[in-house]
């Protein structure tokens, strides 16, 4: 979906890179959430850009979660992660 | 009263220099003060007041407001390049003020977003998305801030 030399944006794209300032916007205040919109931003960048169906569904998903972060009940994100056993 | 009391070291004041004929400057400063403190004192005392108030026609009081210092092309391209120095994904020996984003770089459509929002905020309005992602080199968005804010060389 992301091209090394952009010429011109689909409107899908033009979406996706709106939604994407929105969620940066949105979650400046609250900590946690950036390190996290970035990465799923960028994993899900590696999806081709002719399968349309799953590019939407992320998009309607992204839309929810951002009405979600927008709501002033939302603090912070946190995250549990394992243990790395030396021994 | 305090407001009485200052009244009456502002009128004893304005004697003196009326007598004394002194500067324009303190002239205005009481012609200035004068106004207010009529309004303070009550009725009896404000034709006293009016009666000593001195004439300044040449010299106006003026209020300085404060603003940031104007911005200078060699300003805004300093400050946009300290950003992009900032900025973690980009190697600030490689860049210049012409490198492409994405072809020299190597960065994608999404780290061009998050440098139009870091440069939002370093220079405080809103830059909208249409223009926002054509601004591919620094050079351009230097032309495009100077543009907005009228800083012509």
């Amino acid at each position: 979906m992301i091209q090394h030399i952009m010429v011109r944006h689909s409107k899908l794209q033009k979406q996706v890179l709106a939604l994407y300032r929105q969620f940066l916007r949105a979650a400046q205040d609250k900590p946690g959430f950036i390190p996290r919109i970035r990465d799923e931003f960028r994993t899900n960048a590696a999806i081709k850009k002719t399968d349309v169906m799953h590019i939407e569904y992320l998009y309607r998903r992204a839309q929810r979660q951002l009405e979600l972060l927008k709501d002033a009940n939302t603090k912070q994100l946190g995250s549990f992660s394992k243990w790395k056993e030396d021994s | 009263m305090a407001s009485r009391a200052l009244a009456q070291c502002v009128r004893s004041l304005a004697r003196a220099s009326a007598r004394l004929n002194e500067g324009r400057s303190v002239c205005v400063l009481l012609a200035s003060a004068q106004r207010p403190l009529s309004s303070w004192t009550c009725s009896q005392r404000t034709s006293r007041t009016e009666l000593l108030r001195i004439p300044s026609p040449s010299v106006h009081p003026c209020r300085l407001y404060s603003d940031a210092p104007p911005l200078t092309l060699e300003g805004i391209q300093e400050r946009v390049l300290y950003v992009l120095k900032l900025y973690d994904k980009i190697n600030p020996d490689v860049l210049k003020s012409t490198s492409h984003f994405m072809k020299d770089l190597g960065l994608d459509s999404l780290d061009q977003v998050e440098i139009i929002m870091a440069m939002e905020d370093e220079f405080g309005f809103e830059i909208p998305d249409g223009d926002g992602e054509k601004l591919m080199t620094p050079e351009e968005i230097v032309t495009y801030i100077a543009d907005k804010k009228d800083v012509y060389e």
